[in-house]
């Protein structure tokens, strides 16, 4: 039984480090498209290329640092309103999308988020009722709660997998595990 | 040795769906799935709660992207399918290269392939048929088992919760368990109890109707009729009662479902399937395997004749119905064309065996893994995904396009989908409305959704006029725009109204149409090109035949024509826009039609909110966060 759970996370392990690789070789294939669009002065094009390093992120890899490293230091740089607003909602919107349990870029995404917020503030903000309505679009977010989204699934696969293995083996602990598994996913469902 | 080479297959396998998985979410409905089960919501009818809650604990793994993780879920589920597949082959012949020869034979078809790198519900779908499959083998292989029908039972609850072909499982199942007579009856009736509770993963959906911040495709689950209208399907215009009347009606439609089926399989394993089929169910009679027949001739009949009934029951499916059902829904007929190679490979070995050939004890075997390798190279340019950012890049260059606080009504899944995305989930350009608009002619159905544009009511208060409903004020400061796919506005009246193609969308003007505007569209058309060029390489290099891709890429195709056009007028090579009416540039129109009574009708209701008699609006606005 062991050895097969060892052989089942061997081989999660394995695709994980594949996953991993692939995502290693978009990252120095778009770094070094971005770089070269950098010296053809196709700004745009190169925080998109970054944008995609960042995506395929992978940590203790440099790789993703320096890819928002490069958008972040970009966007202040650019002088004419749109391009700066792309430069920083992208900024952002690649930075939220690489999160996990661990936030990488929270810094990228506050510095952004007040940034677009000024930007739009200027371009349309008329008065208070505007003002108030632009913070409010910027600063909504969807997410569920970290860990009682990651709770929701675990618990779903802890009733499910016990309810199998009762079948299988017919041992009374199953039972038990499928039963607290079982409320631990309805509350969860509601605390996420 | 064989364990190597079992192990070298598999991850050469799983190397292969991984390098070729979409690098952020997939085309088609992959935005919709990424954002539902990100915000732990409810994705379209019938909602998905199995799914989302699957891909959700993927999105927790700390790299790449989050659709990009949801992906790795479709790969970790075909994979685990395809080992299902060596189990059921070995369980049959007990030869380790015929099952082999069985996986390989399918992990590179091209459906099997494409929806394993996708986000899509289809490969967990396949991962509980083949379960049951499996079980429902084990059960003629070692006999009537309660434990093998509790557990089919249980997954078959489950499935349910998943996607609607997974439940067709119950047929060829509970027959097979019926024939063990009395015995059987009883296991199938105390096995009811486990259907129940693999079916209360629906609970879900009425849990998560109780929350504030969810994605909500329609609407929320308050209600057993409000849950009964979501899980028969009941807004779409077939729902899944009138698919099942469809799918056992008698008919011309068997006949062409028939010649569909064929010609699918035939795309999928080139006419090799219909040998194999023929010589396997040839061999079946022979052991006097009538069980086995019996189950395989039921789970081909629900999962190729009945559901192509339903869905290629037609003379001549377009491309569109090829790609979208043929594509997406056959991978469990798939699976078990796939299992009859094995059977005829495994038995022809045991002969040669007998035969003490050695040659071909060894030759048999390195051709058996190669032939079915080959159409991998095919693939890479069929079904590789790797670089594949078109929907990502297309809904950036969609939003870039627009002015601050534009408006845009979107048509098709493809394009809402990707907005809901990273607009109304990640937050790019939320200072942009887009409204889904859905009009069914033939069934009198109209539906306007705010997925797009939420918070809505932070939308409503910088932009006075979209409250106003003064359409013509927003119009005139450029602020309004519609998918190309888009041809009836109905509250936007024709002889006010204008459209001209614009980036990937169209512009819409107010008429009578003026040189200043078409001057100021001429200046934006080109001055935003600078956010097309990423739309443009994507569109040249991303390696696949993927329908929704190419319709996406036929909009830059569209853009790359009206520039063209443009650059042309400045040469004096075409005199003025306003003069030449027949360019095909100008040619293009959005068409708005409908009577007045419906225009008027549906301002009202679009304005306030409101459900007007006449205008037969099926779905309703939704203000609701």
């Amino acid at each position: 039984m062991i050895k097969k759970l060892l052989i089942y996370i061997g081989l999660l392990v394995g695709l994980l480090f594949l996953f991993a690789l692939k995502n290693f070789m978009l990252q120095t294939h778009y770094i070094q498209k971005a770089k070269d669009a950098i010296q053809k002065r196709e700004y745009i094009k190169a925080i998109d290329y970054y944008e995609r390093v960042v995506l395929a992120y992978l940590p203790l890899v440099g790789y993703s640092d320096e890819a928002i490293g490069a958008i972040r230091d970009m966007c202040p740089k650019l002088s004419i309103p749109d391009e700066k607003l792309y430069c920083y909602e992208t900024l952002r919107v690649a930075a939220r999308q690489v999160e996990s349990f661990y936030k990488p870029y929270q810094k990228e995404v506050e510095l952004a988020t007040r940034e677009i917020i000024e930007i739009k503030s200027r371009e349309f903000g008329k008065n208070s009722k505007t003002l108030k309505a632009i913070k409010t679009q910027e600063t909504h977010t969807w997410n569920t709660h970290t860990l009682w989204g990651f709770m929701v699934p675990l618990s779903l696969l802890t009733w499910v997998g016990s309810t199998l293995a009762w079948i299988w083996r017919r041992e009374k602990k199953f039972i038990l595990v499928s039963v607290a598994g079982y409320a631990l996913w309805l509350v969860s469902l509601y605390l996420a | 040795m064989h364990n190597f080479l079992i192990l070298s297959i598999f991850t050469f396998i799983s190397s292969v769906y991984v390098a070729f998985q979409f690098p952020v979410f997939s085309t088609g409905d992959g935005g919709e799935l990424a954002v539902a089960s990100y915000t732990l919501g409810i994705a379209h009818p019938p909602g998905y709660p199995l799914y989302l809650q699957a891909i959700k604990l993927f999105s927790y793994i700390p790299i790449g992207n989050i659709p990009e993780r949801m992906i790795l879920a479709s790969v970790l589920f075909s994979v685990l399918s395809l080992a299902l597949l060596y189990r059921i082959v070995l369980l049959m012949v007990k030869d380790r290269m015929a099952a082999l020869f069985s996986v390989l034979f399918l992990a590179f078809a091209y459906s099997y392939l494409g929806q394993s790198v996708v986000l899509k519900f289809y490969p967990l779908n396949l991962l509980i048929v083949a379960s049951v499959l499996y079980l429902s083998l084990l059960i003629i292989y070692r006999g009537l088992d309660s434990r093998y029908v509790y557990a089919g039972a249980f997954l078959l609850g489950l499935s349910f919760a998943n996607h609607h072909t997974g439940p067709f499982m119950l047929v060829p199942f509970y027959i097979l368990v019926l024939t063990y007579g009395l015995k059987g009856f009883r296991h199938s009736l105390l096995s009811i109890p486990f259907l129940i509770l693999g079916f209360s993963a629906h609970l879900y959906l009425f849990i998560r109707s109780m929350k504030e911040n969810v994605f909500v495709f329609t609407d929320k689950i308050k209600s057993l009729s409000d849950f009964v209208f979501l899980f028969f399907r009941r807004g779409y215009e077939a729902s899944s009662l009138g698919a099942v009347k469809v799918g056992i009606a008698p008919g011309e439609g068997f006949i062409y479902a028939l010649k569909n089926l064929a010609i699918l399989l035939e795309k999928n394993f080139t006419w090799a399937w219909l040998v194999f089929l023929i010589l396997g169910f040839g061999l079946l009679l022979r052991w006097k395997s009538y069980r086995v027949i019996l189950l395989f001739i039921t789970y081909i009949f629900m999962y190729g004749i009945f559901l192509a009934n339903i869905t290629l029951g037609k003379p001549q499916p377009t491309f569109k119905d090829w790609y979208v059902i043929g594509h997406q829904y056959y991978l469990p007929l798939f699976l078990i064309v796939a299992v009859f190679p094995g059977l005829v490979l495994g038995t022809l070995y045991h002969k040669l065996r007998e035969l003490n050939t050695q040659m071909l004890q060894y030759v048999l075997p390195f051709i058996a893994i190669i032939f079915p390798v080959v159409p991998l190279m095919e693939r890479v340019y069929q079904q590789n995904f790797s670089k594949n950012y078109v929907p990502y890049s297309h809904v950036k260059a969609t939003l870039m396009g627009m002015p601050y606080t534009g408006l845009y009504f979107a048509q098709g899944d493809n394009v809402n989908f990707q907005i809901w995305y990273l607009r109304t989930t990640f937050g790019f350009r939320r200072d942009v409305c887009s409204i889904e608009y859905i009009y069914q002619k033939n069934a009198k159905r109209i539906g306007i959704y705010f997925r797009g544009c939420k918070p809505v009511k932070a939308y409503k208060d910088i932009e006075e006029n979209f409250v106003k409903g003064n359409f013509t004020a927003m119009a005139k400061e450029d602020k309004l725009y519609v998918t190309f796919t888009i041809d009836e506005i109905l509250f936007l009246q024709k002889d006010r109204f204008e459209t001209m193609p614009y980036l990937l969308y169209s512009k819409i003007f107010p008429k009578p149409l003026q040189t200043k505007n078409l001057e100021n569209w001429k200046v934006n058309q080109v001055y935003n090109q600078k956010y097309m060029s990423l739309p443009e390489e994507d569109c040249t290099y991303h390696n696949s035949d993927d329908f929704y891709t190419l319709e996406l890429c036929n909009f830059v195709a569209y853009n790359y024509r009206i520039l063209a056009d443009i650059y042309a007028s400045y040469r004096g090579l075409m005199s003025t826009y306003t003069e030449d009416k027949s360019s095909p540039l100008l040619n293009y129109s959005g068409a708005q039609i409908g009577n007045l009574k419906v225009q008027e009708a549906l301002k009202k209701f679009f304005l306030v909110g409101l459900l007007n008699d006449r205008a037969k609006a099926f779905y309703y606005p939704k203000y609701d966060d």
